[in-house]
């Protein structure tokens, strides 16, 4: 009878175990959520693709030398009454039911068109132009074939019945026509745009009779209030669960957070691993920086390894949100994206926008992700939070132009010392204005987060990018406003 | 005689070369009008005054105006091809209207710009004056360059970039070899 009673009750727990089981297996996500909830009171969505991939730059010429810049942040397309889709959409618009042809130009027919009123919208990068129409359904034009990546989109009235596609970093420039007369949409958001009070902008050939179209304005009234910032892992209050590295693992481990090691090393830096190294997470001085093997070889596509970018991001990049009204003012937009020619991985470097205004980091980058098979295998994350600022009132920037030509020397200095002209064969040759002045790629106002402590104020800076190398001066003084290199 | 022969020819070689100094002294090496380009013809209705100079410590007066002829009683703006017939005027029958006050600029480092935007511009002919003074205000140099804009509706004959109508049959060649050639 014991015996009978016996085997019953073994027989009830082994069930009992594989109900258990069962049910702890089907629902893995609770894990999940339980490593999430500990980071933030609610998991943010990933960004939509559609939302990130903007234009980092509109220029509208409005005809007669008359030209205006908005920072893709400034929201044009809202001020003007359409969806920050708009040139997509009048671009399906022109397309649709059309036959198009394609045709190669070069940069100087280009430049001619662009000469008249026109809108150009410039990307920070290549994207491929098929898996670009394929996603916003532009299906006419992704039908013609013959244009293997893009930077820019534009629209001329002295070729109404084109738009212009252009991959400015390889130099190749098309047209797309179709049999109407022209785009009525674009031609109204050019008027529309007219009528706000933009600031002038010239290209720098005008300023300098140096052969580089760059838009500078000529003078800007401009508020970029004083705030102040800290190291996401400075005051990180934790949650019952543990610090921030821990909270941090377990949203990068999710279920196999229980079966990591936890190293401390000699630096302070602390390590999670998981297996042999299968997948690490490291934390030293607020940067988090994440390995794990690729579960399979090459890249998806762009729009796919962004998507597991952004999500990656969402799941262990979240504290980046901020907390509480701070957070509403930040958010991200893609930097720069391409393949990382080491190991194949597709590379997508995401920046930080505070009100609008991309926020520089002196020495590093805020979120850096790499992709390669169906996972994120790189991740370097260094997050900072930012403090609500109160209005102030506008304040006039002093003019880049003047900024460039007075620091000219300089910047040349620099660039002999630390960038690409330590190459150059004979750098005696060269004249220090002309050389500054051909390699200015791009000149924004925005915030600089210096290199040094953990914590203070993000500076408001004039930001210049020379040759690929960023040169930060003081946005109302024109001072430098970084140490040497 | 001989003498006097001489004297005369000193005071010629004097005078020459004087004249030719002065002659070299119009224009300022070390000064440059970059924008707008000069005697070119320029549909706009602002223009950005650009003007590099390349020693400090430099002192220039600019100014900007509007070349006028009279017209009856009243004094309107030459356009880009009447400067012939201004230039037959009379000078009680034109006149230069300022478009702003006289800006002083004074040089600093090696290379300094000055630069001011003209707003408001209508279609005719406009003088930018540029002139180098010493400390007492006195001209060293001075030289006019002469700014062109032309009426907006005469761009619509402007150069057309592309032929607006390709043939199809052409169009087509050009896509199938695109695709044929691609990569």
């Amino acid at each position: 009878m014991i015996e009978r009673v016996k085997s019953i009750a073994i027989v009830v727990l082994v069930l009992n175990t594989i109900l258990l089981l069962y049910f702890y297996w089907s629902n893995p996500a609770a894990d999940v959520k339980q490593a999430l909830s500990a980071l933030s009171a609610e998991t943010p969505p990933p960004v939509a693709v559609r939302d990130i991939l903007r234009p980092e730059r509109i220029t509208l010429n409005f005809g007669g030398e008359n030209y205006t810049v908005f920072d893709a942040d400034a929201g044009i397309w809202e001020s003007v009454g359409k969806s920050p889709a708009g040139f997509i959409e009048e671009m399906r618009d022109m397309a649709s039911g059309e036959s198009m042809a394609l045709g190669v130009i070069s940069r100087r027919d280009y430049g001619e068109v662009m000469k008249a009123r026109s809108i150009q919208a410039d990307f920070a990068f290549s994207i491929p132009f098929s898996e670009y129409c394929a996603e916003y359904g532009l299906t006419q034009l992704g039908r013609t074939g013959g244009i293997d990546s893009f930077t820019t989109v534009a629209y001329s009235t002295a070729s109404p019945e084109s738009f212009f596609v252009c991959d400015k970093l390889s130099g190749k420039y098309y047209r797309l026509s179709t049999s109407r007369a022209r785009n009525s949409g674009l031609e109204a958001l050019i008027s529309r745009a007219e009528g706000l009070n933009n600031a002038s902008y010239y290209p720098l050939r005008t300023y300098a009779g140096i052969d580089n179209d760059v838009m500078l304005p000529l003078d800007m009234k401009i508020v970029l209030p004083e705030t102040s910032y800290r190291d996401y892992a400075v005051g990180y209050a934790g949650t019952r669960d543990g610090d921030l590295t821990t909270d941090m693992a377990r949203a990068y481990f999710g279920e196999s957070f229980d079966f990591t090691r936890k190293l401390t090393e000699a630096d302070g830096s602390i390590v999670y691993m998981y297996r042999y190294g299968e997948k690490v997470l490291s934390m030293r001085d607020g940067v988090f920086e994440y390995n794990a093997t690729a579960d399979a070889y090459g890249s998806g596509g762009f729009f796919q390894d962004l998507r597991i970018a952004l999500d990656f991001l969402a799941r262990c990049g979240a504290p980046w949100r901020g907390d509480g009204a701070a957070a509403d003012r930040n958010g991200i937009y893609l930097k720069a994206a391409g393949p990382n020619p080491d190991n194949g991985a597709y590379r997508f470097l995401f920046g930080l926008t505070r009100d609008g205004w991309r926020v520089s980091y002196e020495n590093s980058e805020p979120f850096l992700v790499e992709v390669r098979g169906q996972r994120a295998t790189y991740a370097r994350l260094d997050l900072i939070l930012c403090s609500p600022s109160p209005p102030k009132p506008l304040k006039d920037a002093a003019a880049p132009f003047d900024v460039l030509v007075a620091n000219y020397a300089y910047i040349f200095d620099d660039l002999a010392k630390n960038g690409p002209l330590r190459q150059e064969a004979d750098i005696s040759t060269l004249d220090p204005f002309t050389a500054v002045m051909e390699r200015t790629r791009d000149v924004r106002a925005g915030y600089l987060r210096p290199d040094d402590g953990s914590s203070g104020e993000l500076a408001a800076v004039w930001v210049f990018d020379i040759d690929g190398l960023p040169y930060y001066f003081n946005l109302y003084s024109g001072e430098i406003a970084t140490r040497a290199r | 005689m001989r003498k006097l022969v001489m004297l005369l020819l000193i005071f010629v070689a004097v005078g020459v070369s004087a004249s030719v100094s002065f002659a070299a002294a119009t224009t300022d090496p070390a000064v440059t009008l970059v924008s707008p380009p000069e005697d070119e013809a320029i549909v706009a209705d602002n223009f950005l005054v650009s003007i590099k100079v390349t020693q400090p410590g430099k002192t220039l007066k600019i100014s900007v105006g509007a070349l006028q002829i009279k017209d009856g009683d009243k004094f309107v703006a030459v356009t880009p091809g009447g400067l012939e017939d201004y230039s037959k005027k009379s000078e009680e029958d034109k006149q230069t209207a300022p478009l702003m006050e006289t800006q002083t600029f004074v040089s600093k480092g090696s290379v300094s710009f000055f630069t001011h935007k003209v707003e408001n511009v209508t279609p005719g002919v406009y003088v930018i004056k540029v002139s180098t003074v010493d400390a007492d205000g006195g001209i060293l140099f001075s030289r006019e360059a002469r700014v062109l804009v032309k009426e907006k509706a005469a761009d619509a004959d402007a150069k057309v970039v592309f032929d607006s109508q390709k043939s199809g049959a052409s169009q087509f060649l050009q896509n199938l070899l695109s695709k044929i050639f691609k990569n």
